[in-house]
């Protein structure tokens, strides 16, 4: 019991770090986010942009989700979240099973989806730090199958609230818009906790009108993949340190439980002892009576 | 003027400058403060930022990315 209390505390540790540096990832990225949201806000009124391949909005008849979760247990209901979201935003837009394919981002996605008899078109093991090429990856799949027939493509991940919060959270990267960016931008901050800022004022003193080089079709067809990017890629971090700090949280259940556990333990292994001296005494009074005897 | 050159995982770098070369899209340009607003693609090249009028540049080679210019400054993202 004691061994395991300390396996437990030794994970909490480690996921406490874990998250800590997920956060600060995710916090150097903003910059990034920031800008591209303000060129996409500057095309945004343009018709070009609406008329983009990527940013096409179509009545849903297909439909292509991005489900990220852990590869690992260990962490509450974190992931049941996530698939629950996924399942219930698919029953509302009213598709059927084979209307719609999956892109898992951890196995618990892979084994939810395959076993319900779902099309898993993709599956990528979630278990190292998220990188910017495996984003690169998944926004360039997700692309090829929103031109390639799949009317709109959803991303469904854990978003990380604070430490003790995390939310179940679903946005749609393509048909690309600029209000599923400004959301992306707001959920970079944490609401509470070290890394919480003030609200941030995106795109409010920029400028109203910018000169496009070399044209507008061109800059549209650079900035839409890496604005979708920004999306996928936060939802890969939020996703990571939400996993982190709910595992922490688990753990530190566990760790209060198996302390729990261990002194209810001493104290039915010392009534054992005392019982078993009780007797042995007894035996030997009533040994040295018969011998006196 | 303020820069930022950022990929979606780094800030290569972030801070006042006084000029920037880089290569857009319809040539290379070099911005001081005060540029009218743009949105640029850019090509394949080096961004040179000067941080001081007489000194060397930091250089930072790119392989496209887009170029956002305001008034009192510049983002690039990669």
């Amino acid at each position: 019991m004691k061994k395991s209390q300390t396996v437990t505390k030794a994970m909490e540790a480690v996921s406490a770090a874990k998250m800590r540096k997920a956060q600060q990832t995710a916090l150097k990225g903003r910059a990034y986010a920031r800008a591209s949201a303000a060129v996409l806000a500057r095309v945004a009124g343009s018709r070009d942009l609406l008329s983009h391949p990527l940013a096409t909005v179509r009545p849903v008849r297909k439909a292509l989700y991005v489900v990220i979760t852990s590869d690992k247990g260990l962490a509450g209901a974190l992931n049941s979240g996530v698939l629950r979201a996924t399942t219930a935003d698919i029953a509302k837009g009213g598709l059927g099973q084979d209307s719609v394919q999956i892109i898992a981002v951890g196995r618990k996605a892979q084994d939810f989806f395959a076993n319900r008899g779902y099309e898993v078109v993709r599956y990528y093991p979630n278990n190292a730090a998220v990188t910017a090429t495996e984003m690169r990856l998944i926004v360039d799949e997700a692309a090829a199958h929103f031109i390639g027939g799949v009317d709109v493509v959803k991303v469904a991940y854990q978003n990380f609230v604070s430490t003790f919060e995390q939310r179940p959270t679903l946005r749609t990267v393509f048909p690309l818009s600029l209000e599923a960016l400004q959301q992306v931008v707001g959920d970079i901050v944490p609401a509470r906790g070290a890394f919480a800022e003030q609200s941030n004022k995106l795109a409010s003193h920029q400028p109203s009108t910018y000169t496009l080089e070399p044209g507008e079709t061109t800059v549209l067809t650079a900035v839409l993949p890496m604005l979708a990017g920004v999306i996928v890629y936060h939802a890969l971090l939020e996703s990571q340190a939400s996993e982190h700090s709910a595992r922490m949280v688990a753990m530190k259940g566990a760790t209060d439980k198996a302390g729990e556990r261990q002194h209810a333990l001493t104290l039915q292994y010392n009534k054992a002892r005392q019982a078993s001296i009780t007797r042995e005494v007894s035996e030997i009074t009533g040994g040295m009576e018969a011998m006196a005897n | 003027m303020h820069i930022v050159i950022a990929k979606v995982d780094e800030v290569l770098f972030e801070g006042e400058a006084h000029r920037m070369t880089v290569p857009g899209a319809e040539g290379e340009m070099t911005l001081l403060g005060e540029h009218m607003p743009l949105i640029s693609t850019l090509k394949e090249g080096d961004i040179r930022v000067y941080v001081s009028k007489d000194g060397e540049p930091q250089t930072f080679h790119v392989t496209g990315g887009v170029l956002e210019v305001r008034h009192d400054g510049a983002t690039v993202i990669l």
